[in-house]
């Protein structure tokens, strides 16, 4: 079947889609007076819309931020040594094991 | 009664025009949010609070759409919401179901064609379901589809031509055998 006679079929048979049954008017209505009357302060709270709209902004810093950092991280890195690094290792007897961890050890030398 | 002073009314408290704003809107709400939840319960649920948003919102509508837009764009944004909370806590009972039915035989009966396009559409990623049911279903152009969702009118198009070409893949060969 080609792209356009599947999208003509696809358009007849989607008429048919979920056929919706007749509202249930009454009980609904009823549903919404009470639901009404139950939350007179949600008036107040912001729309959908409006909650997206005033996130936009801090979206917007928050990539800003995290640019920043990447850019301060990828400059505060040090430039490739001229010579090529060496493995230190060090031996330690039973007796002599580090008390400190291996790393401030290095940096502490 | 003309749109205006029906929301004028509504919001001075006339009950009597919350009832004619609810009775000109209803059918055509129920409609869209059963066509996207394809369950009477949860068109119900879904309508009754668009309802009550609308009209707790309804002193902020300034006319820059059309109030039918603003109401299904409502509509829509319940829906959406209440099928992502309501298919979370499903998928968890259906695991648990699963899980103690696991060796049940299964007993699926050749489906017609409205159970293949129910399962298909069904299987669609959220945001191409919801183009192919406003679009082809439901019959609201792309730019609407864009205002209601939020989006520009290009995105439901692209997003139209996604859900066909899957649904194409989905249901090619039982097409094929409709149409013949």
């Amino acid at each position: 079947m080609t792209e356009d006679r599947f999208d003509e079929w696809l358009q007849r048979a989607a008429k048919g889609f979920r056929p919706p049954p007749e509202p249930p008017r009454e009980e609904m209505w009823a549903a919404i007076v009470a639901g009404l009357e139950a939350e007179p302060d949600a008036a107040r709270a912001p729309e959908p819309r409006a909650r997206r709209a005033w996130l936009r902004p801090g979206i917007g810093i928050a990539a800003v931020l995290a640019f920043g950092i990447g850019i301060g991280r990828w400059t505060a890195q040090p430039k490739s040594p001229s010579h090529p690094p060496v493995a230190v290792t060090v031996e330690a007897t039973a007796d002599e094991r580090p008390v400190t961890p291996l790393p401030y050890r290095f940096a502490a030398a | 009664m003309e749109q205006r002073l029906l929301i004028r009314r509504v919001l001075a408290g006339d009950p009597a025009a919350a009832r004619a704003f609810y009775d000109r809107h209803v059918e055509r709400v129920y409609r869209l949010v059963y066509r996207l939840s394809g369950d009477e319960e949860l068109a119900r649920d879904f309508t009754q609070e668009t309802f009550i948003r609308a009209f707790q919102w309804l002193g902020r509508f300034r006319g820059e759409a059309a109030l039918s837009t603003w109401l299904h764009a409502i509509a829509v944004s319940v829906t959406l919401n209440g099928l992502r909370k309501f298919r979370r806590q499903r998928d968890h009972e259906v695991e648990l179901e699963e899980a103690r039915h696991r060796s049940a035989p299964s007993s699926i009966v050749e489906p017609d064609l409205r159970e293949r396009l129910e399962r298909a559409v069904a299987g669609l990623p959220e945001i191409y379901r919801v183009a192919f049911i406003l679009h082809d279903v439901e019959g609201y152009t792309h730019r609407e589809i864009g205002a209601l969702l939020g989006v520009p009118p290009g995105t439901p198009k692209a997003r139209l031509s996604r859900a066909r070409t899957l649904l194409r893949k989905a249901l090619s060969a039982y097409a094929e055998e409709y149409a013949s």
